[in-house]
């Protein structure tokens, strides 16, 4: 960007002021992973947080743990069995299991984990327990969980959140306690890490678990470190101030790929970006927003292609389906993306009887109400304005005036809340079960704390989320997965937009990534296939 | 008569301390957006879960006064409100919970504080030494080509946009400082000599940009102060008995320039913390001013509340600092 | 009149005019000097993103494809709607609290002081940041803002000086005959505390322009709104990473080209209307949202005081 000379000069002067040179960071006998990130975690503790759960991941063992192609393999449990009737669970769990303190984790301490998760209803897990009444250890190695309903994804998704905890750290704190507990003990668990540091917006510092019952792993320390931006965090990778980050900006690829020893990764993941439409039937939106012609339209009228070139730098495709290609399992492929047509939109507009009477461009409805919206989104990242930019745009094509503001993200969740709103750009990232994302849109979530975000409400679409949670095979499940999103499309109270790439980085130099090898040292949500470079 | 003007000026200190109270209580509570619902967006949050939040927090009381409590003929009742638990916790020392991670605001506040106040005292020490000393040397030499390069560059530096100058630093010194951060996290115990190297690497860039942007002001004051020293009848007399440059400048002039620059180093320490802001979110320097950047996003009133609340007591005891300073010094003030 | 006379003998003040009139003329003629329209939406392909300068595009493009040098130039509208409006609101207000406490002392006095006391106490960075975040962005919200929090000083300084002038002869005989209290504030206090009103006004300007620029960095701006402090906000988040030099230093060194243009103008004129003053409070600690610091004559006020 500028000389080198005047680089060097800078240096020099700096220096000279403080009187302290350069202090190279040596490499001991202990080999450390150093992972940056944006944001770490918000609370210790297995429950009450937003972020970090990559991290908790890494203190807690689970009945069952994710792997790779969305399958499911053995955790804690070794093997399970389930009743004709579906409601008695039964799990023999694994033997000689120690948590990271090394007390040994037996079926009883998974019994009384889960018992105490029903009990103070601990946030976040509990949810995962739904229609589980009581689980019992009758033995050291026997785990049995009863249900009041057979759950259809209790392995595929249930169980892979909710950790097994020690109950001499937990036991007779209230809930208000456990929620606040946020002391270094908090993360004991049977997981491959427990922590050593914590500074708040810092960093955290995390050592091996030498009990680890799949054995010693293979980094010896994990460091995470915080930054305030993302180009910082481009900058720390470029200069091998840190060995991964997770997610990186888009923006940073470009440079990242040129940089020596360095690896990008560009994958596909379980996120997508959406815009959200105020269908509720007590919204402040207007009326016109109700009808599903009118949002047909706004979805001819957006032009993905230029949303993926200037808002994710090509870094993305464009989206229709609410599952992501990650779910392939899952995916209604029999959807078609709505295509960019400004001349149908206007057709569609005309035919709903949405004219310009007055001359100012703008539609109105047939109480001479104008079309004009509330266009919002995240004022967490600058890529947010530009899409919003170009959606207003097109928008405006289409005798349709939304004018984008932003605002930040707890903001326009309040509103959403609220359902005071009438168009907002959000990002999901989400579940690779389908069953929480499809919950989203159900009438029980419109209820205070529920996740249902656009006041859709539709008894036809509860009966299928009901039939997916509750089918006893898979292609029972699929048939009823497969109509949800053919809902979900026709109605649009979500327009899904595009799938953006997750990217990673990390020093070459320090540790190689072959995606093809398993296990080989994260597979708890960090990265599977990494081994350390000699 | 000076106990009289210093005990008025405590007396207005407390006055305007006591108003800042009651402002935070209030600017918090009559924003729009409820913070309480984001708590309840909380993964799944189960309605008994929400409940206790709204009375761990003292939401499920009235604002002001109780007025249920008061019509049921329950005087002390009335008092029974958020405003009164406000004052009633404020007293006992404690600043509340924070909404998003649950840890007690004094707490997140004495961590973060100190490293402001380190950031911020390097930065403006490094600023005050290279005013006094170009301030000194541009007065001296005024009306010389050096003073006038001094007085461009001063302007030129104060005209800076502090974030525009730390991203310029941030790019000049890319691969040669940190980045970002504090420490380098593992590098070496906390209160080593390592840790400490570690900790001025990465002040470098953050005070430098705070120090540059200063420094001009101190300059321009000392500049300005010396001057109108310099012009005043003694240190002609001085000149005419023969002092040398030197020693006029020592005994005289400085000794009366240093008047108003204690004040303004006083009173600017109040205040650079508060506008610490924009280096910390450059440098990702984990301050009070990156702690009320990131509780805005998050609507985490109570930290607000708490940052505010020190903010503003530091500006009130550095101006009461200031005052006092000034009533030692000045004889004029003791005359009056 | 003798003082502009006198003004146009300074150096700096003549430069930094000269400095504002090209910033004067790019805002106002801005959609002539601007080769192409920043508010018109491009179509783009991923080479037309963060181009660099070339014949097309003299400054490249932004990391929207959007001609760099056309922003630059549609930015100038922007920072000084943002600095004039806000310090002309910020002077009316310290003016008239100024005068008022000033002029006619006593409880009054006291009570205006003490709101200015208060709202020099509270950190106003942080206070404008609440604000813009929860009550939503825009350009009016954030001259408002910027105003509501910059008067203070203003009406420090009228009243420092309206104390001293309320004393003389004149002033004092019209209040002898019992000559109306708005009549005497208005033509006889306000002519002659006027001058000095002007030269910190301008000071005043380039204090909001930094404000809304950092405001506008924070990523608490208008973001359809094409300005330096957006500029550079998008540049820092979406064009460092790219090294797109060209993106990044234009704005900032206009705001410090318009921020400095001021500046000389302000002290210039600050030294022919009040020779005593010299640059004392030029000095701005918190350089944020107005030069409201305190350094105020202070002598002179604790004097005042009895």
């Amino acid at each position: 960007m500028r000389s080198k000379s005047k680089k060097f000069v800078v240096a020099m002067l700096i220096f000279a002021m403080l009187g302290l040179g350069i202090v190279v960071n040596a490499q001991d006998a202990t080999t450390t992973l150093r992972i940056g990130t944006t944001y770490m975690i918000d609370t210790l503790g297995p429950g009450s947080g937003y972020y970090g759960y990559d991290i908790r991941g890494l203190f807690y063992e689970t009945l069952v743990e994710a792997a790779d192609n969305n399958n499911v393999e053995p955790g804690l449990a070794e093997s399970w069995t389930v009743s004709d009737d579906g409601l008695t669970w039964t799990f023999k769990i694994r033997e000689g299991v120690t948590f990271s303190d090394g007390t040994p984790l037996t079926a009883a301490d998974a019994a009384w984990s889960i018992n105490w998760i029903i009990e103070n209803q601990v946030v976040s897990m509990v949810s995962y327990l739904a229609f589980v009444e009581s689980a019992e250890a009758p033995d050291a190695t026997t785990l049995i969980m009863n249900l009041s309903e057979p759950v259809s994804n209790m392995i595929s998704s249930k169980l892979l959140y909710v950790y097994i905890l020690p109950p001499h750290i937990w036991e007779g704190k209230t809930a208000e306690e456990i929620a606040e507990f946020n002391e270094p003990e908090s993360t004991i668990g049977a997981g491959p890490y427990h922590l050593v540091e914590h500074q708040p917006d810092e960093y955290m510092i995390l050592e091996a678990n030498d009990n680890y019952w799949r054995g010693q792993p293979p980094v010896d320390q994990i460091i995470y470190q915080q930054y305030s931006t993302e180009d910082a965090l481009v900058q720390a990778l470029a200069a091998g101030e840190i060995d991964l980050a997770k997610v990186l900006p888009t923006s940073g690829v470009q440079t990242l790929e040129q940089t020596e020893n360095v690896q990008v990764i560009k994958t596909t993941g379980l996120n997508f970006l959406q815009l959200s439409m105020n269908v509720s039937e007590d919204g402040t939106q207007p009326a016109s927003m109700r009808d599903p012609q009118v949002r047909l339209a706004i979805d001819h009228a957006i032009d993905r292609e230029q949303i993926v070139t200037v808002g994710y730098f090509g870094l993305a495709e464009p989206a229709e389906i609410l599952f992501p290609p990650a779910m392939a399992q899952w995916r209604n492929t029999d959807i078609q993306i709505v295509p960019f047509d400004i001349a149908e939109a206007n057709r569609i507009l005309d035919e709903a009887g949405y004219a310009d009477t007055d001359g100012d461009g703008i539609r109105e409805d047939a109480d001479g109400n104008p079309l004009e919206y509330r266009l919002a989104g995240p004022d967490s990242d600058a890529y947010y304005p530009r899409i919003l930019e170009i959606i207003s745009d097109g928008l405006s094509q289409i005798g349709i005036s939304a004018l984008p503001y932003t605002q930040s993200t707890e903001s326009l969740t309040v509103l959403q809340v609220d359902y005071d709103y009438d168009m907002i750009l959000w990002d999901w990232g989400i579940d690779a079960d389908p069953h929480f994302l499809t919950s989203v849109f159900t009438c029980a979530e419109m209820a205070d704390g529920g996740w249902n975000d656009t006041g859709y409400c539709n008894p036809e679409y509860d009966a299928l989320f009901q039939t997916q949670a509750t089918a006893t095979s898979d292609e029972q499940r699929r048939d009823a997965l497969w109509k949800i999103q053919q809902m979900i499309f026709d109605d649009r109270p979500w327009i899904i937009l595009v799938y953006p790439q997750a990217i990673s980085g990390y020093r070459s130099d320090r540790f190689t990534f072959d995606p093809n090898l398993p296990n080989a040292l994260l597979k708890w949500g960090l990265f599977t296939g990494f081994s350390i470079v000699q | 008569m000076q106990f009289d003007y210093l005990l008025r000026k405590v007396f207005f200190a407390v006055i305007t301390l006591i108003v800042v109270i009651v402002f935070n209580f209030f600017l918090f509570r009559i924003l729009p957006g409820d913070p309480v619902k984001l708590l309840f967006r909380n993964p799944r949050l189960t309605r008994e879960a929400q409940e206790l939040i709204r009375v761990q927090f003292g939401l499920d009381k009235p604002v002001w006064l109780n007025i249920e409590r008061l019509s049921a003929g329950d005087i002390p009742g009335a008092l029974d409100s958020q405003f009164t638990a406000y004052i009633h916790n404020l007293l006992q020392g404690k600043l509340g919970i924070s909404f998003t991670n649950r840890q007690d605001v004094g707490e997140v506040l004495s961590e973060r504080v100190w490293r402001t106040v380190l950031l911020v005292f390097s930065g403006e020490l490094l600023a005050i030494v290279m005013g006094v000393v170009v301030g000194l040397v541009a007065a001296w030499k005024r009306g010389t080509a050096i003073d006038s390069a001094a007085l461009f560059i001063g302007l030129l530096t104060w005209a800076l946009p502090t974030f525009f100058l730390g991203i310029i630093l941030l790019i000049l010194a890319r691969g040669i400082l940190p980045t970002g951060g504090m420490v380098t996290p593992g590098l070496a115990e906390e209160g080593t000599l390592e840790y400490w190297i570690d900790v001025g690497r990465h002040l470098i860039l953050p005070s430098l940009t705070l120090a540059v942007v200063s420094a001009s002001g101190y300059m321009l004051i000392m500049r300005s102060s010396v001057v109108e020293v310099l012009s005043e009848a003694y240190i002609l007399t001085a000149k005419a008995k023969g002092l040398s440059n030197a020693r006029i400048l020592f005994s005289h002039a400085l000794k009366n320039a240093m008047l108003p620059m204690i004040t303004i180093i006083a009173l600017t320490l109040g205040y650079v913390v508060g506008g610490a802001i924009q280096v910390e979110t450059v440098f990702s320097w984990p301050g009070i001013g990156r702690l009320i950047y990131d509780s805005v996003a998050k609507q985490d009133y109570p930290v607000l509340q708490g940052a505010f609340l020190l903010l503003a007591v530091s500006v009130i005891l550095a101006n009461l600092t200031a005052d006092i300073l000034y009533s030692v010094f000045d004889p004029r003030v003791k005359v009056t | 009149m003798k003082q502009f006379r006198q003004f146009w003998r300074k150096p700096g003040g003549v430069i930094g005019a000269l400095m504002l009139l090209v910033v004067l003329v790019a805002a106002v003629f801005a959609p002539w000097l601007a080769p192409y329209d920043p508010y018109q939406r491009v179509q783009v392909e991923a080479s037309d993103i963060l181009a660099p300068p070339d014949s097309e595009h003299l400054l490249g493009t932004d990391d929207a494809g959007k001609d760099v040098w056309s922003q630059l130039i549609h930015g100038a509208r922007v920072s000084l709607l943002v600095g004039f409006t806000a310090s002309f609101v910020s002077m009316v207000i310290g003016t008239t609290v100024g005068l008022v406490a000033g002029y006619f002392g006593g409880k009054i006095d006291n009570f205006l002081m003490r709101i200015v006391d208060f709202l020099l106490v509270i950190p106003d960075l942080p206070l404008a940041l609440v604000i813009i975040a929860v009550w939503g962005r825009g350009l009016w919200k954030i001259i408002l803002v910027i105003s509501l929090l910059g008067w203070t000083y203003t009406a420090r300084l009228v009243r420092a000086q309206t104390l001293a002038i309320k004393e003389r002869q004149f002033i004092l005989r019209a209040r002898a005959i019992g000559a109306n209290h708005r009549r005497i504030i208005i033509y006889h206090v306000l002519p002659l505390v006027m001058p000095l009103i002007m030269a910190q006004a301008v000071l005043d300007i380039s204090a909001s322009i930094l404000a809304e620029a950092s405001l506008s960095f924070l990523g608490l701006g208008d973001p359809t709104l094409v300005s330096w402090g957006n500029m550079l906000n998008f540049a820092f988040e979406r064009a460092v990473s790219r090294q797109a030099w060209w993106f990044l230093l234009p704005p900032g060194f206009a705001i410090l080209w318009v921020t400095l243009a001021l500046i000389l103008i302000g002290t210039s004129l600050e030294e022919v209307v009040n020779p005593r003053i010299k640059s004392h409070h030029l000095f701005n600690a918190s350089r944020m949202v107005s030069l409201i610091l305190p350094v105020p004559p202070r002598a002179e006020a604790i004097k005042e005081e009895p």
